[in-house]
């Protein structure tokens, strides 16, 4: 079952890799290498000239010794003494390592007036690298160059035979060793040496090449025995101190969720995101030049570090005093956030350098200053740093370090028409931003409106519909739009149709108020005519009263006089 | 007798050599084919083991064997090979 796994899968859990590596302690060259290099293999490092041979094996020959690991260079090409004051510029001092017996380098320079008289064989090298690495304990070698020493053979195949006899001897003693050589433009150079290729155990292929004036240096493992690795090209760079490689994504993604919401510093832009940003996100802010980018991060790094937390800036497009300037004029005032350490500008051109060293450069700024957000000012930049390619792959880089760092990073992004703003950024990032607003302008009646929409807001539940975006003394301003039979509308506009709206509505108003009184005076007539009738009525029940009255008593008094007279005719019995 | 040749240049070799390997023994042969032919007793050859004396290897740059190195006569020269081609040692030695 063991087997099974070490044979067939490819990952990077240690419990899986069945050959034994050795790390080489290059910054990301073991995280694609699954672990480092074979264990008692050859590994050949092959590219064309100043791509960095020399340098990765030197790196990985150092950082072992440092790690107490002994290691023979053997160079062919640079002198020793060279080769010290060379390393001494990334502050590798292998002098001292050469001391403690961790590290020896041998001259194996050729000298250039060597006769040749028979055959010969590579003998001497070998016995000085057995003689050698015993006495030291040394396990890890490097042949550096190896393609000048051959070329003393004047035939191909006893080349090729000694070649396999270095690799046979080095593997036979179990020795972990690093070969460069050269690879050569020209096809019938590029065959002689391919069958070293053939013969190593991991391949490491270099190559530096030029985009759009901008030199960036690559690294690809093209073959790698009994193990998984990285099959892309990785770029590397060598920076002060060694070489470093930034994977674009080795590993899979170790994003870690989005945190809680906190203010973009700014009351209305919370509601509007459904209650900020969310710690750990990527926020996008997509505009027009002079829509208020800067101003809206601003307005955010100014209410951010009076929390104490860190911001760091990453400029490519002003310089540090220009951006602090500029927001003075809407209120924002970055100077105390600077004195007090909470806010750092990490400003450059774009075409300075390539994208890699860019990167590594926010990378060591982050691990050195720990910032909890980063701006972006602005990606549509990045694109100076030699191409769309290196463009996203820096944007991309930097997002992925800071969502595993749960750094929260806004990036500013320049559209350069109005109908652009919607593809977010022209770059393949857009499923990598968590909320994207967009800033724009609307024009009408002979003037231009900032507006503010929230596109997106991962996880949030925000207003889907446009404020007019101001920008004041006293820092921004949203101001609901006008919405309306007439659609958006902004400024003057707005204003003019809240008028005519206003105007409509008492005219309306007093219709109604007119409609009603009439009908009340109607209503009051009726009544009069009503109550003129009642009262006739009325009159005429009184009269009818009156005649019944006198009719009963008309009829009493008939009554009574008859019972008088029956009275008298009694007594007149 | 070391009056005698107080004039004539002397010579000051060294053939490195791994082990009893065939170029080793060719390289010694052809040597001192050469030598005893041309000047004997004028010269001084150490014939050094590599296999067992790989500081000297280191010391004097021996990468390839056998490698013969004229000491003197200065300027110091560097021949590797067989040294099968007696002609070209001839020439190296000025003779």
């Amino acid at each position: 079952m063991d087997n099974i796994c070490d044979q067939s899968k490819i990952c990077n859990d240690s419990k899986c890799v069945s050959i034994q590596k050795i790390p080489t302690y290059i910054n990301g060259f073991d995280s694609i290498l699954g672990g480092g290099i074979p264990r008692g293999r050859t590994t050949i490092v092959n590219g064309g000239p100043g791509c960095g041979k020399s340098i990765l094996s030197m790196e990985w020959l150092y950082r072992n010794a440092l790690a107490g690991r002994p290691g023979i260079f053997v160079s062919f090409e640079e002198h020793p003494a060279d080769i010290r004051q060379n390393a001494l510029t990334m502050g590798w001092n292998l002098a001292a390592l050469e001391e403690q017996g961790l590290l020896f380098l041998l001259d194996a320079c050729q000298k250039s007036d060597v006769i040749i008289s028979g055959q010969f064989n590579i003998n001497g090298l070998l016995s000085i690298i057995d003689g050698k690495a015993s006495q030291m304990k040394a396990e890890q070698i490097v042949l550096d160059a190896l393609d000048i020493l051959l070329r003393l053979y004047e035939n191909q195949f006893i080349e090729q035979n000694d070649v396999y006899s270095i690799h046979q001897f080095l593997t036979s003693h179990s020795y972990t060793s690093m070969m460069t050589i050269k690879t050569y433009q020209s096809a019938s150079l590029a065959s002689a040496y391919s069958f070293v290729d053939f013969m190593a155990d991991c391949v490491i292929h270099l190559d530096q090449r030029v985009l759009e004036q901008i030199s960036t240096r690559r690294l690809r493992i093209t073959k790698y025995r009994g193990s998984g690795f990285g099959r892309n090209e990785y770029p590397f760079i060598i920076s002060e101190d060694g070489c470093a490689i930034l994977p674009i994504s080795t590993q899979g993604l170790h994003h870690k969720a989005l945190g809680e919401t906190f203010s973009s510093g700014n009351d209305r832009l919370d509601n509007l995101l459904g209650g900020g940003y969310r710690r750990g996100s990527t926020i996008l802010i997509s505009g027009l030049t002079g829509a208020g980018k800067t101003i809206l991060a601003g307005t955010f790094i100014q209410s951010i570090c009076a929390k104490n937390e860190k911001v760091l800036f990453i400029g490519f497009e002003e310089s540090e005093d220009a951006i602090v300037n500029n927001l003075l004029s809407p209120g924002i005032d970055l100077r105390p956030a600077l004195d007090h350490q909470q806010l750092i500008f990490l400003t450059s051109l774009p075409e300075a350098m390539g994208a890699e060293e860019h990167l590594f450069r926010v990378i060591r700024c982050i691990k050195n200053f720990s910032p909890r957000h980063v701006i972006l000012d602005a990606v549509s930049a990045c694109k100076r740093m030699g191409g769309e390619q290196s463009a996203s792959d820096y944007v991309i880089r930097l997002i992925n370090s800071c969502k595993e760092n749960h750094i929260t990073t806004l990036l500013l992004n320049q559209s350069l028409n109005s109908n652009q703003i919607y593809q977010i950024s022209g770059m393949e990032i857009s499923s990598l931003i968590d909320t994207a607003i967009v800033l724009n302008f609307q024009e009408s009646k002979g003037e231009i409106n900032r507006t503010l929409l929230v596109l997106k807001s991962r996880g949030l539940s925000h207003s889907n519909q446009y404020r007019e975006f101001l920008i004041t003394n006293h820092g921004i301003q949203l101001i609901d739009v006008y919405l309306g039979e007439g659609g958006v509308l902004t400024g003057a506009a707005r204003l003019e149709k809240i008028s005519r709206d206003e105007q409509e509505q008492r005219l309306r108003k007093f219709k109604i108020e007119n409609m009603r009184r009439n009908l009340v005076n109607k209503e009051a007539a009726l009544f009069a005519v009503r109550t003129e009738q009642q009262s006739s009525i009325d009159f005429a029940r009184s009269q009818l009263n009156t005649l019944i009255f006198e009719e009963d008593a008309i009829q009493t008094g008939r009554k009574a006089r008859g019972e008088w007279r029956k009275r008298d005719n009694i007594e007149s019995l | 007798m070391a009056q005698i040749h107080d004039n004539t240049p002397k010579y000051k070799l060294k053939l490195f050599i791994a082990g009893n390997e065939p170029n080793s023994i060719q390289a010694i042969n052809n040597i001192n084919d050469i030598l005893d032919s041309r000047i004997k007793d004028r010269y001084k050859l150490e014939i050094i083991d590599i296999l067992n004396d790989f500081q000297s290897a280191i010391d004097h740059g021996v990468l390839v064997t056998p490698m013969l190195i004229i000491i003197e006569p200065l300027p110091e020269t560097t021949i590797v090979g067989t040294l099968s081609n007696a002609e070209k040692v001839k020439a190296a030695l000025r003779l």
